[in-house]
């Protein structure tokens, strides 16, 4: 199978290129990044396959139909998703590629959800956000659901560690994620409110422990209202593990830098050593980054709530779960179409996955006493 | 000799305004150190285990 690897300059996007370098199933290799020379050096490291990986340098708008050609697989991680992932999946569609990513923007998941009839026709599966979350947050509501009859509420939590937002384009989204508007669901509607508000603090799984988060948008909302329309309570939070940095990310967000250019250009130069400072204040938690998923529901007519969670280098989790779910797609018999994680893959088998890989979701049971 | 009155506007603006900073980055200090002490934990996690897929 010829695979793309699109960010490849990135750090999430490297990684996914050294595990597909070393994967069978892949014949052909290609790698975009917008770094011309990171680019040039990554493929050089990943040489040793036979045929070589391919470099392809440019900004996504420019290259993603000449390098989705003769593909058969794009996995990607551009970004900021916002103005990457559209582009690349409609090219990809278009050149009859299948398509995973690890989107994690609301709006950019519902422009590459419009593209279901073409994904359709051309026969290819699109599964965009195959990371950390959406992704196997999405899973681990999945295994609840298993135990639970009925669902009522779901209660998505994300803690990144401020390692995590390093580059350029992640600060750009976290920064946007606080920025913008927090979607949700209450009583069975699509309710809109500003981002960034409601901080609560959140338990989870250990080393990160309890992290301060606040409502968000999140493209799960989508795939939740097509797997589970019975939900009628839907948030989604996010936190940093750095106390400090989450801090500094929420004023940052107040005062919206995102809306000026200068001030962005600003935050993300400033952001890598404010950043370095800002891990070493109190309040901190070692670089990991983990998740909770909260599904209150009904079994046997009585009230229950599971709650569920994973912890590790984000790293880890997310391009563990990418590469997973693109040998799913090469290995066939998924239906085309633009479909959620759990839609494409059964959420058993690739949770199954991850623990061979070392990364074990946990349940949380109250202590007794 | 010049007095506090006769202080230039833009140097009072300066000293005022880092004065400012400073109260408001010594505020955000205390906050940290004062959060940095957590609730309890809220229970214990406990990995997932195969039988738990068919927990009823």
């Amino acid at each position: 199978m010829n695979v793309l690897v699109a960010g490849a300059t990135g750090r999430m996007g490297g990684r996914v290129a050294a595990e597909l370098a070393r994967a069978p199933w892949v014949q052909r290799l290609r790698l975009t990044g917008r770094d011309e020379h990171r680019l040039a050096q990554l493929a050089r490291v990943l040489g040793g396959r036979e045929p070589a990986p391919e470099a392809v340098p440019g900004d996504v708008h420019e290259i993603a139909v000449a390098a989705t050609r003769g593909v058969d697989l794009v996995v990607s991680c551009a970004g900021p998703a916002a103005s990457t992932e559209e582009p690349l999946a409609r090219a990809s569609v278009d050149a009859g590629a299948s398509y995973v990513s690890l989107n994690d923007d609301l709006t950019a998941a519902e422009r590459v959800w419009a593209l279901d009839g073409a994904a359709v026709a051309a026969g290819v599966t699109v599964v965009p956000g195959c990371g950390l979350s959406p992704g196997i947050t999405d899973l681990l509501l999945d295994r609840a659901a298993t135990e639970l009859g009925t669902l009522d509420e779901v209660a998505v939590t994300v803690a990144l560690s401020a390692a995590d937002i390093a580059s350029p384009a992640a600060a750009r989204r976290a920064l946007g994620a606080l920025s913008g508007t927090a979607t949700y669901l209450s009583g069975g509607r699509r309710v809109t409110d500003r981002a960034g508000g409601s901080p609560h603090l959140a338990y989870l799984p250990e080393p990160v422990g309890w992290v301060e988060t606040v409502k968000v948008a999140h493209p799960g909302i989508v795939a939740l209202r097509r797997t589970h329309p019975e939900v009628s309570e839907a948030t989604f939070r996010l936190g940093l593990t750095e106390r400090a940095a989450m801090d500094a990310l929420r004023a940052a967000a107040a005062v919206r830098v995102d809306r000026a250019p200068a001030l962005r250009r600003l935050w993300t130069i400033a952001g890598g050593p404010a950043r370095a400072l800002l891990e070493r204040l109190p309040g901190r938690a070692g670089g990991w980054s983990a998740a909770r998923v909260d599904v209150w529901g009904h079994n046997d007519g009585r009230a229950r709530q599971v709650t569920l969670g994973i912890v590790d280098r984000l790293s880890n989790l997310a391009t563990v779960t990418l590469v997973a779910c693109a040998r799913r797609i090469a290995a066939g018999g998924i239906r085309p179409g633009v479909l959620g994680i759990v839609e494409a893959f059964a959420a058993d088998e690739l949770l199954g996955e991850l623990d061979g890989r070392g990364i074990r979701a946990a349940r949380l049971e109250p202590i007794e006493v | 000799m010049p007095t506090r009155y006769s202080e230039p506007m833009l140097a009072r603006v300066v000293r005022l305004a880092g004065a400012a900073l400073t109260g408001a980055a010594a505020v955000w200090f205390a906050r940290l150190l004062a959060h940095s002490k957590v609730p309890p934990p809220e229970g214990r996690w406990r990995e997932l285990r195969d039988e738990d897929r068919h927990r009823a």
